[in-house]
């Protein structure tokens, strides 16, 4: 193959799934002439899996994303046809949006915005080799037909297309997701560059024709009455237009599959990767959990203008006849018509402790990986990910300091701590779980987290911060008036005390804390609030949660200001850990094959103690007093 | 790397008339407000810098201690952190009533050298100091290490594991709850009410036994008093030779006394040694005096040794009027050389050769094993301040959540049990995270 010079950008992101696109509009955003290649163009923002976005954890990712000017959520509010607030009975913290998407209207958008999008440009083709130069910097990126693009970054978005493997049952050929292409060559070129690639493993369940279904043997499940969109810019979202409905696995399931396990691809041999615990296909359900008589599942759309629907829960890599089996044993699925068979799907991924938590290799200045890549799985987790590899390697080619969000600050931060800091060896899915500030970190306050980050990077406009700046000033004015609030114990109040099952007042108390008790918010006490202006609904919601769970958030506001200190301890480029007295030999080496960038990261690496914390950091001390000493 | 508000005795344990309780950290003042009474009315928020307050120390209601405290906030401080140094009476007792009232106000027990770590990392102790720092945590390490292998394979390691067990389980059913809310069906709403209640009377029963259990195992605190020359160091020295204990707990209270723990029978001593205290001709008599009774006043147990080779002089006998009325257990010791008649029941005793020692144990032993007897049966107790102390936070956090979940959502229950479940990795360093994710995956059908 002749290699010819086809152009010459500053960033080229390798794959169009959720996690490419957002590195490649944050890149172009913010300056970077920028290529993304795909395999097929058609299949831009690909729902290879559920039709969904959201969900718990992954509901405030999308926000988080929002926020910060990425693009997923607006184009889930464009693609939504169900909307649904997860966790509602729970507390503020839990409260996930998730939404039914339609998967072409979502790609079609997706795809529109990147083709609209100024200094950005679109290519199909399958890049096979990373150039280096050298110092190890990356240079170039040539695709399999032999064009060749000097570029100054690269962005590894590559999902689960690298050396991808499809398996049915006995059945087993070399596949990207939902029948496109793999990406065969690529693999090797990283792992002659010395980057250590892992097998994972992860599935999706047949797809069904809706005609062929009996709905009335379901039950249904509609969307929220009044629909909350993800991007804190939509302010007309989708009425809901479609409906999802649940039926349940039955003795007659479990005895097919346990019938046949003997021919599940996981006891031939044929699947080597791991796969993810929290995604577990149904025989494995089954066989774990054997006294449980019947597993939910749901049937979901794949979206208006098709008559597919996805069994959500149904995940297999049993034979085709089997499953087909399977699906006829389920009720309302007796005679369903399955248009595509489930399948599991293994794939080429990074060890993600060789990235900075900036997502660049440690070894290879300029290259980044994002998303499935890196040994995550889920849209929203990929697409948080590209968005800040596209920031990082913009601002890296402008000479500017990297971004790299806190724990503390988002669930994108803990995800990629998680990722950079500790590594996975599953893929890797958010879980509210993860973070240890799941208060601080609710899809309600995700704008006031971070959009004046995302407008200090340059991806959310003046205009859109004016409008936050606004809302900001509207919550904080609500909450210090009603912090100034007293009430008396007239007969008005205390009827309405008395209505909403809580004791009425012998004195005068605050106002505020009439709101903090468990039977009462902010909304129930309206009618004795004569001086309350109409606010945003938004902006009401803010309020209500911020004055009523007020002790609970500035807990975790000091636990989180706490570890700011150690966060703050930046450990200097090129440290030696192996030559550092006083510390373990499996600290040294933990600490020597992460590189933490901060003391605060190098708690949290497996294998460190505190007590080798402490000893790193008055290390990190005496250097640094006997450099000032020199200094003088 | 803790930032938390410490404190520590940081006087000898036990020796002399004073002791110096000292808090550093940002709550340093918050706290001893909390124990705090000042005889003038004024808190000690509103005190000036540098100044020395007169008051009580008061904790349950109940005034421990006649006390001066000195309020001096940071940057100027030893630490560079707000510090509060509270000067009370140096009685063993005292002291350590005192210093629980400002644990149970917040503060935490300081590690080994951590006063010394925090004046180093803010600058205010020189660099000549780094590297016996990081002997200090060394040395911590290697005791925890010890202390793990040695002292927790026993019914406390198994009941924090049941304890830790029960917090897991509900950590798992409530994570699980929110973040699969499609998947777990919540018809077992008690799961909460059930593993919390447990966990809590569990820590109970610990702490009922706590104080009991800290004298067993942390030591009776014991002192060898006698004038000069009559075979202290000697009897020291035989003592140390016995089998050593393995030590459970060395609260950050004694780090810079000298103690050695050691089994005599079935008991374990906390030997105060005082042979490393220099003894000079001159003012032998009023020295010898002087020390004992201090020494005797801090002390559970006194080993009073007299010398049988010569006559009882006045000072053996002032000496001996100090003691009678504690735990004391009098040696004749040089009874090779001489047998001088005494006043007194001693045990004849040769501290060079080892005569007597059985005596000695059985003596000890029965002062001491019928009040412990039914405690050093079991091992299910908490050894050491810090571990009452730990349990005892694990307890009210628990308690806390419990009341969270009832009148809120389980999810803001959270914070506190997993700040319980740090608690209890403190006794045995275990992680809790990843055992709550692993349990999830383990207990629930998740996942679609």
């Amino acid at each position: 193959m002749r290699e010819f010079h086809m152009g010459t950008y500053d960033v080229a992101v390798i794959g169009g799934g959720h996690a490419g696109c957002e590195a490649a509009f944050a890149s172009a955003r913010l300056g970077c002439s920028t290529i993304m290649f795909a395999t097929n163009l058609d299949f831009i923002a690909n729902m290879a899996c559920n039709p969904c976005i959201g969900g718990t954890a992954k509901g405030q990712l999308v926000r988080e994303i929002d926020a910060l000017g990425g693009e997923m959520g607006k184009v889930a509010d464009f693609a939504a046809i169900q909307s649904r607030i997860l966790n509602r009975g729970k507390g503020p913290a839990v409260y996930s949006p998730r939404a039914q998407a339609d998967r072409r209207a979502y790609t079609d958008e997706m795809k529109k915005r990147i083709e609209r999008q100024p200094n950005l440009e679109l290519k199909q083709a399958e890049v096979v080799n990373i150039g280096f130069d050298e110092n190890g910097s990356v240079c170039s990126v040539t695709t399999h037909l032999g064009a060749k693009f000097d570029v100054k970054a690269v962005i590894i978005a590559t999902g689960t297309f690298l050396k991808g493997k499809i398996i049915v049952g006995d059945v087993a050929y070399e596949s990207g997701p939902d029948g496109v292409f793999p990406a065969n060559t690529l693999s090797s070129c990283l792992k002659e560059n010395g980057i250590k690639l892992m097998r994972f493993k992860t599935g999706t369940p047949a797809r069904v024709a809706k005609s062929s279904l009996d709905f009335s043997k379901m039950e249904v499940q509609k969307g929220d009455e009044v629909v909350t969109p993800f991007s804190f810019e939509t302010k007309n979202p989708n009425p809901n237009a479609a409906d999802c409905y649940i039926t349940y696995t039955n003795e007659e399931t479990h005895r097919i599959i346990q019938e046949n396990i003997h021919r599940s691809p996981l006891f031939n041999g044929l699947i080597e990767g791991i796969g993810p615990r929290y995604c577990p296909s149904i025989e494995d359900k089954i066989r774990r959990f054997p006294d449980k008589e019947r597993h939910q599942l749901f049937i979901e759309p794949l979206g208006l203008n098709t008559d597919e629907m996805y069994i959500q829960g149904f995940s297999t890599s049993l034979p085709e006849d089997v499953q087909v089996k399977m699906i006829h044993s389920l009720p309302g699925l007796e005679n369903a018509i399955i248009t595509r068979t489930a399948y599991a799907i293994e794939y080429d991924c990074c060890d993600s402790t060789m990235l900075y938590p900036t997502l660049e290799f440690k070894d290879h200045s300029g290259l980044y990986g994002a998303g499935q890549f890196n040994g995550s799985s889920g849209y929203e987790e990929a697409a948080g990910q590209g968005l800040m590899a596209g920031i990082n390697a913009a601002r890296k080619i402008q000479g500017k300091d990297p971004v790299i969000l806190d724990r503390s600050q988002g669930y994108i931060g803990t995800l990629i701590d998680d990722l950079t800091s500790k590594g996975t060896n599953e893929p890797y899915r958010m879980m509210t779980s993860r973070s240890e500030y799941r208060l601080l970190l609710r899809q309600d306050n995700a704008d006031l987290r971070l959009t004046e980050i995302g407008h200090d990077i340059g991806l959310i406009s003046d205009e859109r911060y004016a409008d936050f700046l606004t809302k900001k000033s509207l919550i904080e004015n609500e909450i210090e008036r009603v912090n100034s609030i007293n009430v008396g114990p007239s007969e008005k109040v205390n009827e309405l005390l008395t209505r909403n099952g809580t004791t009425p007042i012998t004195t005068g108390v605050k106002f505020a804390d009439l709101i903090r008790r468990p039977e009462l918010d902010y909304f129930a006490l309206e009618e004795i609030d004569s001086q309350r202006e109409p606010l945003p609904r938004d902006v009401a919601e803010q309020v209500n949660i911020q004055i009523k769970y007020e002790g609970y958030i500035q807990k975790q506001e000091a636990q989180a200001k706490k570890a700011e200190k150690t966060e703050k301890i930046k450990i200097p480029e090129g440290m030696d850990f192996l030559a550092i007295d006083g510390l373990r030999l499996e600290a040294r080496q933990k600490l020597d094959a992460i590189k933490p960038l901060t003391l605060g990261q190098a708690s949290r690496i497996s294998g460190v103690s505190p007590a080798d914390i402490d000893v790193l950091f008055i290390h990190l001390a005496k250097k640094s007093r006997e450099e000032n000493i020199k200094n003088i | 790397m803790s930032f938390h508000t410490i404190a520590a005795v940081s006087t000898p344990y036990g020796r002399g008339g004073i002791s110096i309780i000292r808090i550093s950290g940002e709550d340093a003042i918050n706290i001893a407000d909390k124990v705090f009474r000042s005889k003038s009315g004024r808190s000690l928020a509103d005190a000036q810098n540098r100044t020395i307050n007169y008051g009580h120390i008061v904790a349950n209601n109940e005034v421990i201690d006649e006390v001066l405290v000195s309020v001096m906030r940071g940057p100027h401080t030893f630490t560079a952190e707000d510090v509060v140094e509270i000067n009370c009476h140096g009685g063993l007792y005292v002291t350590k009533a005192v210093l629980r009232a400002v644990y149970d106000a917040g503060a935490y027990p300081a590690e080994a050298g951590e006063f010394t770590k925090r004046a180093f990392l803010n600058g205010r102790v020189d660099l000549t100091y780094a590297s016996s720092v990081m002997d200090m945590i060394n040395a911590k390490t290697k005791l925890q290490h010890k202390m793990a292998l040695n002292h927790l394979n026993g019914n406390l390691a198994k009941r924090i594991r049941e304890i830790r067990e029960a917090i897991t389980e509900v950590s798992a059913y409530i994570q699980a709850s929110l973040d699969f809310p499609e998947e777990i069906e919540e018809t077992d709403d008690g799961v909460i009410e059930v593993s919390l209640t447990k966990a809590i009377n569990m820590m109970d029963k610990l702490l009922e036994n706590a104080d009991k259990g800290i004298v067993a195992k942390e030591g009776i605190p014991t002192v060898i008093v006698g004038k000069p020359n009559v075979g202290k160091s000697s009897l020291m020295n035989l003592l140390a030779q016995c089998e050593r204990a393995i030590v459970t707990d060395i609260p950050g209270t004694t780090r810079d006394s000298i103690e050695e723990v050691i089994t005599v029978g079935n008991l374990m001593l906390k030997l105060t040694d005082t042979a490393g205290i220099r003894e000079t001709g001159d003012t032998v008599e009023s020295i010898g005096v002087e020390r004992a009774k201090h020494l005797a006043e801090a002390a559970e147990l006194v080993i009073f040794v007299v010398d049988a080779s010569s006559p009882l002089d006045q000072s053996d006998m002032q000496i001996y009027e100090m003691v009678k009325d504690k735990n004391v257990v009098i040696l004749a010791n040089k009874n090779d050389k001489g047998t001088t008649k005494l006043p007194f029941d001693a045990i004849p005793f040769c501290a060079k050769t080892g005569d007597g020692l059985e005596k000695l144990t059985e003596k000890i032993e029965e002062i001491y094993i019928s009040g412990i007897e039914e405690f050093t049966e079991s091992d299910t107790l908490l050894s050491g301040e810090r571990e009452k102390n730990a349990v005892k936070r694990a307890r009210e956090l628990t308690a806390s959540a419990l009341n969270t979940a009832r009148a809120l959502t389980p999810d803001l229950a959270m914070d506190d049990i997993m700040e319980a479940a740090k608690c209890l990795n403190l006794i045995d360093g275990a992680e809790i995270t990843e055992d709550i994710i692993e349990t999830i995956f383990e207990t629930y059908c998740v996942g679609k």
